[in-house]
């Protein structure tokens, strides 16, 4: 017991942010599978291990990420939950708790444990991220700032300027956003998997303001640096999608949604498929994502708001239901009141015909200012339905400005047609697809 | 951070590593619309790794400073080729007057430029000089000095050479490492770049709970015995190499007298800064403001920051001050190893907390020594300037356990054998506690007596970088 006690403290002395096993393949490329075989070896030797726990639950955390399968969230949850139980408090495992809830969409949850591990640990910056992340999908955006500037200048790193990034992403600052973004890619340097992610969130933000080709740019250099990276190659194929090249993008989301089956590449398949007219097969692609959803839920996620949006935005496609979004719209938004909870339920309401209730919503989806066309169309769309040609005239006109191809990383490519359509009639003037590069 | 921070997450094996890939991005439903960044993300290029000074052998009339970033740099480390990080700060720090406060920063900032804005590749051919076009992907610096507030600029537009990749692309390597070489005003050097990993110590054993393969059978759970293994040996770092005049460095810039002149020991330490942002800029789209730097890790002494000070503080030390390493006193008087040592090699017993003589090797320097007049205990490598340097050829890993004065913990050099020397006076197998300055404390081993690749006799000291297209990791040590 004591050289157990000792040894665990001892082990406790390294928190290692760049550990690397020096027998294991490099950063990147290690499998999350051999980490967890490796780990379930060692804690046979040492049962009961807390810090070994935590490794594993962390572990599992990467298994699930990388295998789209939620089982390994229960399992993640098994794992931390025996390491909190043997050393409560410990702040790296309350992270990884607030990690785990944060990929299971419990932000509450996950607000409470990043809390607790931030007073457990003030000077870490990690516990903050997850503070953040759940202040931001809880709504809370005066609180998501705040901590976001404490944890930035704890540490100024990778991690902080993303979160930096996307809090002015949401407040309107596009220039500012894509100016973090790319201090992150500089923060990058020597870590290709994080390196990856942030060129991918860079890659995000250009498909985001109609830049396709510094869009391609960075998605090819996220899987240039870590071959086959999952999203920048949806990020590629939605580049394709966005070009018009339909099928071209059919082929690359199948190959994605092969090999890894997220509910938001097969919705994207679906889109695609749907915009080629293949019907029946979009419609297979929207029967996958309801039971991967499902799946999902099963597992402890919340996918609420993801599925109400994902119904808000195909209620009027086969299978779809408008009440049904409405309903689950409203749920999802009770909890979890962002700017796209209002905006999900405002598509909702508009999409079930009632776009009296959705327009309060639609406001509420643009307070902060965000720079996100879809959230621009969605209520000049709600306003034309009213009635409203001279505010919802201006409205398509910011849309247009930030997006000429309106569907960023989201959207289901109906939306430009559309968005054309009521131009026309409102008598915008489109800019030319292009004059945003 | 420092290495020892890492090495010692290896204990928990791949563990950590796992922790690292997988918290860098979860997010089931990504373009739904919850999004993740990465969380606890890497940061090699800020991370130090290990920092040396010692008085130049072959240039008797210098110091040389080496600071070391990027851990465990995997030699065929393509496409993604680790280069220093274009938004860290790299500092070599000196303290002159022993009140832990730095009077001498040399500071070095990188820029990368792309030569064909058409291609990722790092090269496009063989690598044959530093203006080389085919070398694409290229780094260069500049080295500022700020002195008692006053920064002036030393040297800019300096290059660094191309990563050791391999016989087709860098097929000539030396030749390009000794074309980056800098001379400076003054009769200084620097060199930036990629080098062989000077440090050596059985990672896999020392972090298997306190394992020494050669004692295997003195430990708790024993095993045959066996020779070490470097765990460090066939990786890389990127090293900052700067040799100064000792005038340079002492305080009143004057040549010493001898090793009892009252300016002859300096302190010394390398830290990386990044600049801090802020989150919302007053007005849209106006370029966000840029803040003060912050320090996110730093490294003198290598022990203290590795594993005397606690997980839950690591992320503090590394952003504190040495002036306040008071706070951290208590933890190096009462050192967790050396307590770990009793319980793991039954049998040996370790001097009593409060260890005043861990204090003195790794917070104040030894009195008589490398102690200045005056010192606030902190966290630097402590050197006396005024003793000799042993020739290169005769330079002995034990260092002052060897009786070279010259040799750590007075200073240290790339030779010294810091963890066989730590093991050992973390035991009190030192003069400092005569009573246990004897078997088997004073003979503790990890079995790993030497660097993985020769050092070179003169400037830059560090040994050519592994290349990627052949080399081998863990050689058996001697």
């Amino acid at each position: 017991m004591l050289v157990g006690l000792f040894v665990g403290n001892f082990l406790l002395a390294g928190r290692g942010r760049m550990d690397l096993d020096p027998a294991a393949p490099p950063a990147g490329s290690a499998s999350p599978a051999a980490r967890v075989a490796q780990l379930q070896n060692q804690l046979r030797a040492r049962p009961g291990e807390p810090r070994l726990l935590t490794d594993l639950g962390v572990a599992y955390l990467a298994r699930a990420r990388q295998s789209a399968d939620p089982d390994f969230y229960s399992k993640a949850a098994v794992a931390l939950d025996q390491s909190q139980a043997a050393a409560p408090g410990q702040e790296r495992t309350m992270t990884a708790l607030g990690l785990l809830a944060l990929a299971r969409h419990d932000f509450r949850a996950a607000l409470g444990w990043g809390g607790r591990a931030h007073t457990a640990n003030p000077d870490a910056s990690e516990p903050l991220g997850v503070v953040v992340d759940a202040q931001v999908e809880l709504g809370r955006y005066p609180q998501a700032l705040e901590d976001a500037q404490r944890m930035a200048d704890l540490r100024p790193d990778l991690a902080s300027l993303a979160r930096v990034s996307y809090l002015r992403e949401l407040h309107g600052d596009a220039g500012g956003a894509l100016e973090a973004m790319r201090q992150a890619v500089d923060a990058g340097a020597g870590a290709p998997t994080d390196l990856a992610e942030v060129r991918t969130l860079l890659g995000d933000l250009h498909l985001g303001a109609g830049r396709l080709d510094d869009a391609a740019t960075a998605y090819r250099q996220a899987v240039a640096g870590v071959p086959g990276h999952a999203a920048a190659k949806v990020g590629l194929a939605r580049v394709t999608a966005t070009r018009g090249r339909l099928a071209d993008a059919a082929v690359r989301l199948d190959a994605a949604a092969q090999r890894l089956p997220l509910p938001g590449t097969v919705a994207l398949l679906g889109d695609v498929r749907a915009a080629l007219g293949q019907h029946a097969k979009a419609a297979e692609a929207y029967r996958l994502v309801r039971a991967i959803e499902a799946l999902n839920r099963a597992n402890g996620v919340a996918v609420d708001l993801e599925l109400a949006r994902f119904e808000a935005d195909h209620a009027r496609a086969a299978g779809g239901d408008a009440a049904r979004a409405v309903a689950m719209a409203r749920k999802a938004r009770a909890a979890r009141p962002t700017v796209y909870a209002d905006d999900t339920l405002a598509w909702a309401l508009r999409q079930a015909g009632r776009p009296r209730e959705a327009q309060l919503y639609a406001r509420a989806a643009v307070r902060l200012g965000t720079r996100d066309a879809l959230l621009w169309y969605h209520l000049a769309a709600v306003e034309a339905d009213l009635g409203m040609r001279a505010p919802a005239a201006g409205h398509l006109a910011t849309a247009l400005a930030i997006n000429p191809y309106v569907t960023g990383a989201a959207g289901t490519f109906g939306e430009r047609k559309a968005a054309l359509a009521l131009a026309a009639k409102l008598g915008v003037r489109p800019p030319t697809a292009g004059a945003a590069r | 951070m420092s290495r020892y921070r890492r090495l010692v997450a290896v204990i928990s094996v791949v563990a950590t590593l796992g922790l690292l890939a997988s918290l860098t991005a979860l997010s089931p439903t990504r373009a739904s619309s919850h999004r993740e960044a990465p969380l606890i993300s890497e940061d090699p290029a800020a991370d130090n790794t290990d920092t040396y000074v010692f008085r130049s052998p072959d240039r008797p009339d210098t110091v040389t400073l080496v600071g070391n970033w990027i851990p465990l740099e995997e030699p065929a480390g393509g496409p993604n080729f680790n280069k220093f990080g274009d938004d860290v700060k790299y500092t070599l720090n000196v303290d002159n007057d022993g009140d832990a406060v730095d009077d001498i920063v040399y500071e070095f900032r990188f820029r990368t430029s792309v030569q064909n804005q058409n291609t990722f590749l790092y090269n496009t051919g063989p690598i044959t000089s530093l203006d080389d076009p085919d070398f694409n992907i290229r780094q260069s610096y500049s080295v500022a000095k700020v002195e008692n507030g006053r920064r002036t600029m030393v040297a800019s537009g300096l290059a660094t050479p191309p990563v050791n990749i391999g016989p087709r692309s860098t097929p000539d390597y030396e030749a390009l490492a000794v074309a980056a070489v800098a001379n400076l005003k003054g009769g200084g050097k620097v060199f930036a770049g990629q080098r062989d990993d000077p440090f050596f110590v059985d990672l896999g054993s020392v972090f298997d709970l306190l394992g020494l393969r050669p004692l295997n059978q003195a430990h708790l759970i024993k095993r045959p015995t066996e020779k070490g293994v470097d765990g460090v040996g066939g990786f890389n770092t990127h090293s900052i190499v700067l040799q100064v005049p000792i005038t340079e460095l002492t305080r009143d810039h004057q040549p010493l007298s001898g090793p009892t002149d009252p300016d002859a020991v300096i302190g010394v330490y390398a830290a990386s800064e990044r600049r801090q942002v802020r989150v919302l800029s007053s007005k849209g789209d106006q370029p966000s403001q840029y803040g003060t730097w912050v320090r996110v890790s730093r490294l003198g002494m290598p022990l203290v920051n590795e594993v005397v000070i606690p997980l839950g503080r690591k992320d503090r030390f590394n952003a504190s001050d040495p002036a306040d390493d008071a706070q951290f006193g208590k933890l190096v008087l009462d050192p967790e190893p050396a307590r770990l040592i009793p319980v793991l090699y039954p049998g040996v017993t370790v001097p009593a907390a409060p260890r005043n003589d861990i204090a003195t090797i790794f917070l104040t320097g030894i009195p008589g020594l490398n102690q200045p007049a005056k010192v606030t205990p902190s966290e630097m490598i402590r050197l006396n300037m005024g003793i000799a340097p042993t020739p290169f050829a005769q330079q002995n890993p034990l260092g002052l356990l060897a009786g070279q004065m010259d040799g750590f913990p007075n200073g240290r050099r790339l030779v010294d054998d810091t963890p066989d020397i730590e093991l050992r006076a973390l035991a009190g197998g030192t003069p400092f506690t005569p009573d246990f300055n004897k078997a088997p404390n004073n003979i503790l081993t990890d079995g790993v007596q030497k660097n993985d690749k020769p050092f070179l006799s003169s400037f830059p000291y560090l040994a050519t970088p592994h290349q990627g297209y052949d080399h081998n990791h863990h050689p058996v040590g001697s």
